[in-house]
């Protein structure tokens, strides 16, 4: 008896799960693992890109005098660290949207994105921050696909002597 | 005693309930209802220790569990059972925290939704989560106590 209502609590929330995923009214999808590469990345020549708007929402790019190409060339960085941070130091005209300002719906900076194709580069801090990958895939549920995460973060702009901007 | 194991049931359930509403998004409006599974989706991948085939079932079952194991235990039905399987769930959870902080990773909990502001993980969560789980451990021991609607609770061996 003991195990068995133990069971039907796990199968109930079982059910209530599977019926809750199929009556969400967006599915989504977790993007694998798997990187897809900037075609601009390696080319510090290349146009402003602008992405397909059914491009998968993987894109990344290494290169931090690509980005500032970019930039330069009208694209858009949007620095998904924290408050503190961005405060701190950002890439000059960046867009502070932290992945925490997703959890309470959809936000305000995202009304503010353009709409026209302009190439959208995310960063956070580099190396095992992910900020920037969740901050992609939540764009994607907004429909906006023209982004790419620039891997190396705000420490490989730094380190590539960019100039920075203070203040939020 | 019985209070005492009301006073449990109350924090360990009132928690559980709170972190699976806020995980499915069902406090707040449509457009967090929507984002809510994929914030919590995005947590559990950063977790890096579940397959990505994995993550959405994952994503849907643990806020579910959390509420109906939850809220069986605020109303004291079934309390020894709810009981056990939040102490089990929230054992799994502390385990998952620890390793992301032997690892290192600086990612964030999303333990209730964002409630609470997304910060990164850190040894407070571990601590209150053995807190909680200690709690559901004793309703799963002893019963639901005081203000149980069903205080006639079935033991392991039965």
């Amino acid at each position: 008896m003991w195990l068995k209502r133990c069971a039907i609590i796990l199968v109930v929330s079982a059910a209530l799960a599977a019926v809750d995923s199929f009556a969400r009214p967006s599915a989504w999808t977790v993007n694998s693992s798997t990187k897809k590469e900037s075609k601009g990345a390696d080319n510090t020549a290349a146009p402003v890109a602008k992405l397909p708007t059914d491009a998968p929402a993987t894109a990344t790019a290494h290169d931090a005098n690509w980005f500032s190409d970019q930039l330069a060339g009208g694209a858009l960085a949007i620095d998904a660290r924290t408050a503190e941070k961005f405060s701190e130091s950002h890439v000059p005209g960046a867009i502070h949207l932290p992945f925490e300002a997703f959890t309470k719906g959809r936000p305000d900076a995202v009304d503010f994105l353009p709409d026209d194709g302009t190439l959208m580069i995310i960063y956070c801090d580099g190396g095992d921050c992910d900020a920037s990958h969740k901050v992609q895939t939540m764009l994607e549920q907004f429909g906006i696909k023209n982004t790419v995460v620039f891997e190396e973060g705000f420490p490989g702009w730094q380190k590539a002597g960019l100039p920075v901007e203070t203040g939020s | 005693m019985p209070w005492l194991l009301l006073l449990a049931r109350v924090v360990a359930a009132g928690a559980l309930v709170l972190a699976g509403v806020m995980k499915l998004g069902f406090i707040g409006g449509s457009a967090q209802a929507a984002n809510a599974p994929l914030v919590f989706a995005l947590s559990l991948q950063s977790f890096k220790l579940l397959p990505d085939a994995l993550v959405p079932v994952v994503t849907y079952f643990v806020p579910w569990c959390e509420v109906v194991a939850g809220g069986l235990m605020l109303l004291g039905v079934w309390s020894r059972q709810s009981g056990a399987v939040a102490a089990g769930m929230l054992l799994v959870f502390t385990l998952a925290l620890g390793s992301v902080l032997v690892r290192g990773l600086p990612v964030e909990c999303g333990c209730f939704g964002g409630l609470f502001g997304e910060t990164k993980v850190t040894w407070v969560n571990i601590a209150r989560n053995l807190v909680l789980a200690a709690c559901a451990v004793a309703v799963a021991i002893a019963g639901g106590g005081a203000l149980a609607l069903k205080p006639d609770e079935t033991r392991p061996h039965q």
